[in-house]
């Protein structure tokens, strides 16, 4: 059945429908604002006219190469084209920077290959195991999650601590706003009407990172003249040897965010977010972590891609959405008449091999066309400076514009740009602020939650395994580093001055 | 010196882009009331109250898909969610009343004033009719060993008065709402948790940390089918054609009964025959085989309704929800 079902998918209209997926995913991830889900419920309705499987394979290809291709902004011009590839944005810059654009490049589009075709092999041969483990979070086990993402604000905090957890606050204190998600009660809406859905984390990141990162730019070369040299590009393909010292985190990190994946809820942010930090944390090249290294990058492009395995997961075996993108996948597949669920397994089997043959061919296709253009979209660092801070705050604007149709949307995204901007100067980390913006709320709701089905009682995130071993890494995390810099300090004292 | 010129421009032209996007924005609203006898002559908007993917949009893309091939323009679909639907209805009110731009408007239109997320009540919008309805279900996860009929689960609820975890899809949320008026109809307490959204509160169900939920019936097919979950009871007038071998709340002896509807609204102040065109075009799509095709593998049904009959109808759902928001303490002064 297996090969029939590769037989099927590998005919070639199915692959010119992959191919188109693939292009579009590209354009609509390397957009800032243009987001898979609103590519898929766009496409949905278009690939009726064709045949279940061709569309099917367009929709896969779009969200694959979507994600994959969100870390392209993310490297060249620091602006996230996903909220999955914020982490990029850390390392894949840094590289841009030092003129390796093209390296980074490669290495976003090898690992988040990697990352998929792993996550999809999981799901070809544990997708019911995975899946039951994924029901297992309940909310107390989600704010433990959320709590030990948070925890990382202090691997990105860059100099300061202090300053990246005053960040991480302030993210936190932005999620509040809106109708609080346990009672429906509306905070700090000042009554006004389009914030009642909350600060749309989206276009915050849009203009702090898009928008913000323009206006700094125009601000430091004003104040330091540098004659115009061509950005280097440098090959594309990583080393052998790079690629055999990243392989035992890679596929750790590849194992894990498939389970993340798998949990409603949790997406490609919170993924990379974790596993980044984590990584950092056993690395070799730690120092490096944040300014540039080669293997944070492979790290969180592997998280991000190892997510879309875990969410279909979920998707197919449960019928529930494991990201935003599969709750409109569900959609997608009751249109061609197929119901997810435990049942598709049993009634639509060679379709749910096709599925699987698809998501491994999708990321081949990518392979081949990210690593084809990969020279060509690192070229468009050699447009003058100008014409680049122009096209970036045009797909701001667009970009935020894009989200809801919505010019509230635009507004915050321009206050956030001018907020960035400020903060930038001030030497703020900004990575801190989404991750309290986007954690936020996923800690708040989930403790009340908890807390209502406990009537009150905090015994339920320690009985619980999951959160308990969650609780038990984020406390190690924060005290962790506090203990080796007192050891570092007993060693050599002037460690201390470099971290100012 | 050059430099400086350049950054100039540059500046100059994001203020420039800035301002025709806002006047753009606002200029749309102004014009296309030009002639109303060949409406519609440009492309039509959609608006959707909730994000892109739910069913809220499954269901307001298939009709302005079947309005638009009916009335031979595209209606786009333009996402507005937030509040409950507050800010996509309240968007539709406050658009040109041109015919160009309707909305979905699910139950939770009657709900909206009194939960005080926004001024807004069926009045202030151009009801054009009723598109669908569905009933609500109460699910229990399959092979709970203390409960497998509705019997022996509000028995259970009145042995344990508050301690039966009932999730919802959110607080203020239609089935958050049905869970209270289930509460009141067969006198237990529950515990209601509140998830964000449906698919959310049935994993904590899947998973074990909530004892039931209320939700509609296109939730559960899969993992009713794959004996995740069992359906306890429907609330319809009738037995709901998917769960057909479920009693309903009535035949249980419990005098409840809970359905989801929507229909679509336009702002107020239509031009008359415009309003005709609408009412006709949206009345066809309804009753069209391939509207009510969609809707049975989604576990709804089409059920048309406008006019008198319609106002009827939401005025008596209208008081239905504010009744069952004061009992929730969600009354808005």
């Amino acid at each position: 059945m297996i090969i029939q079902a590769i037989t099927a998918v590998l005919s070639p209209d199915v692959l010119l429908f992959m191919t188109i997926g693939v292009v579009v995913g590209a354009l609509i991830g390397a957009l800032p604002g243009l987001s898979v889900v609103m590519a898929i419920s766009i496409l949905t309705p278009i690939t009726f006219s064709l045949e279940p499987a061709q569309g099917l394979a367009m929709l896969i290809g779009v969200y694959n190469s979507g994600v994959w291709a969100g870390g392209i902004s993310a490297i060249l011009v620091n602006t996230p084209g996903t909220p999955a590839s914020i982490m990029t944005t850390l390392d894949g810059y840094a590289m841009t920077k030092r003129g390796q654009a093209g390296l980074a490049l490669g290495i976003n589009t090898i690992y988040s290959v990697i990352g998929g075709i792993i996550s999809s092999i999981i799901l070809m041969i544990a997708a019911f195991p995975i899946a039951k483990f994924a029901l297992k979070f309940g909310p107390a086990e989600y704010f433990a999650l959320a709590l030990f993402g948070l925890s990382m604000i202090i691997g990105i905090s860059e100099k300061s601590i202090i300053k990246g957890i005053m960040m991480g606050c302030f993210g936190f204190l932005l999620a509040t706003v809106g109708l609080d998600s346990m009672y429906a009660y509306p905070r700090f809406t000042m009554g006004n009407m389009d914030l009642l859905q909350g600060i749309p984390y989206v276009a915050v990141m849009i203009g702090l990172f898009g928008f913000g990162e323009v206006l700094t730019q125009i601000f430091d070369s004003s104040s330091v003249l540098e004659k115009k040299e061509k950005t280097k590009i440098g090959r594309i393909l990583p080393t052998w040897k790079q690629f055999r010292t990243f392989a035992p985190i890679t596929f750790i990190c590849a194992l894990f965010s498939t389970v993340i994946g798998a949990i409603p809820g949790a997406g490609g942010d919170i993924a990379s977010i974790i596993c980044w930090d984590q990584a950092k944390k056993v690395s070799k090249d730690k120092e490096n972590y944040g300014k540039g290294s080669e293997e944070g990058l492979a790290v969180t492009c592997v998280s991000n891609n190892g997510i879309i395995g875990g969410a279909m997961t979920t998707m197919m075996t449960l019928g529930i959405p494991g990201d935003a993108v599969t709750a409109v996948l569900i959609g997608s597949l009751m249109m061609y008449g197929l119901q997810p669920g435990p049942m598709m397994f049993v009634d639509d089997r060679p379709f749910v091999y096709k599925i699987m043959i698809m998501m491994i061919i999708a990321n081949i296709v990518i392979l081949v066309f990210g690593l084809a253009t990969a020279k060509a979209s690192a070229m468009l660092l050699n447009f003058k400076k100008e014409y680049i801070w122009i096209a970036i705050m045009i797909l701001s604007l667009v970009g935020s514009y894009a989200i809801n149709n919505s010019v509230f949307d635009v507004i915050i995204m321009l206050i956030c740009g001018v907020v960035g901007f400020f903060l930038k100067r001030c030497d703020f980390p900004l990575p801190p602020l989404i991750l309290g913006l986007i954690l936020g709320s996923m800690a708040e709701s989930n403790l009340r939650r908890a807390l209502a089905l406990s009537s009150g009682s905090f015994g339920v995130f320690f009985t619980s395994p999951i959160s308990l071993v969650l609780i038990v890494f984020t406390c190690a995390a924060l005290i962790g580093p506090f203990i080796m810099r007192i050891v570092k300090k007993g060693k050599k004292s002037e460690v201390a001055h470099e971290g100012e | 010196m050059k430099k400086r010129v350049v950054q100039v421009l540059v500046a100059a032209i994001g203020v420039a882009m800035l301002s025709t996007a806002c006047v753009s924005n606002s200029g749309s609203k102004g014009s296309a009331d030009s002639g109303t006898t060949d409406f519609p002559n440009q492309q039509m908007n959609m608006i959707v109250q909730s994000s892109a993917g739910g069913l809220s949009d499954q269901i307001s893309r298939e009709i302005a898909d079947l309005m638009g091939k009916d009335l031979g323009q595209t209606m786009v679909c333009q996402y507005k969610p937030g509040g409950s639907g507050a800010v996509g209805m309240s968007y539709v009110q406050a658009s040109n009343p041109d015919g160009y731009t309707i909305g979905h408007t699910p139950v939770e239109m009657v709900m909206l004033k009194n939960l005080g997320y926004a001024d807004l009540t069926s009045d202030d919008l151009d009801c054009l009719g009723r598109a669908y309805t569905t009933v609500g279900a109460l699910v229990i996860k399959a092979g709970d060993d203390r409960f497998s009929t509705i019997e022996e689960f509000i028995q259970y609820a009145k042995d344990h008065p508050g301690e039966v975890k009932i999730g919802n899809a959110g607080t203020g949320s239609i089935w958050h709402l049905g869970a209270i008026g289930l509460e009141n109809a067969a006198g237990v307490t529950f515990n209601h948790v509140p998830f964000d959204g449906s698919s959310k509160s049935i994993a904590a169900l899947m998973g074990g940390h909530v004892d039931a939920c209320v939700a509609a019936p296109i939730e559960l097919i899969s993992g009713v089918d794959g004996k995740e979950l069992t359906v306890l009871a429907t609330m319809g007038d009738e037995r709901a054609e998917v769960f057909s071998d479920v009693p309903t709340l009535k035949e249980s002896g419990i005098d409840y009964t809970l359905i989801h509807w929507g229909g679509f609204a336009a702002p107020k102040g239509l031009d008359e025959a415009v309003r005709d065109k609408l009412v006709d075009s949206l009345e066809k799509a309804v009753n069209s085989d391939d509207f009510a095709s969609f809707l049975a593998e989604r576990g709804m049904e089409p059920a048309f309704l406008t006019g008198d009959e319609y106002e009827t109808f939401i005025s008596g759902q209208t008081d239905l929800y504010k009744n069952l928001i004061d009992e929730a303490g969600l009354l808005s002064k």
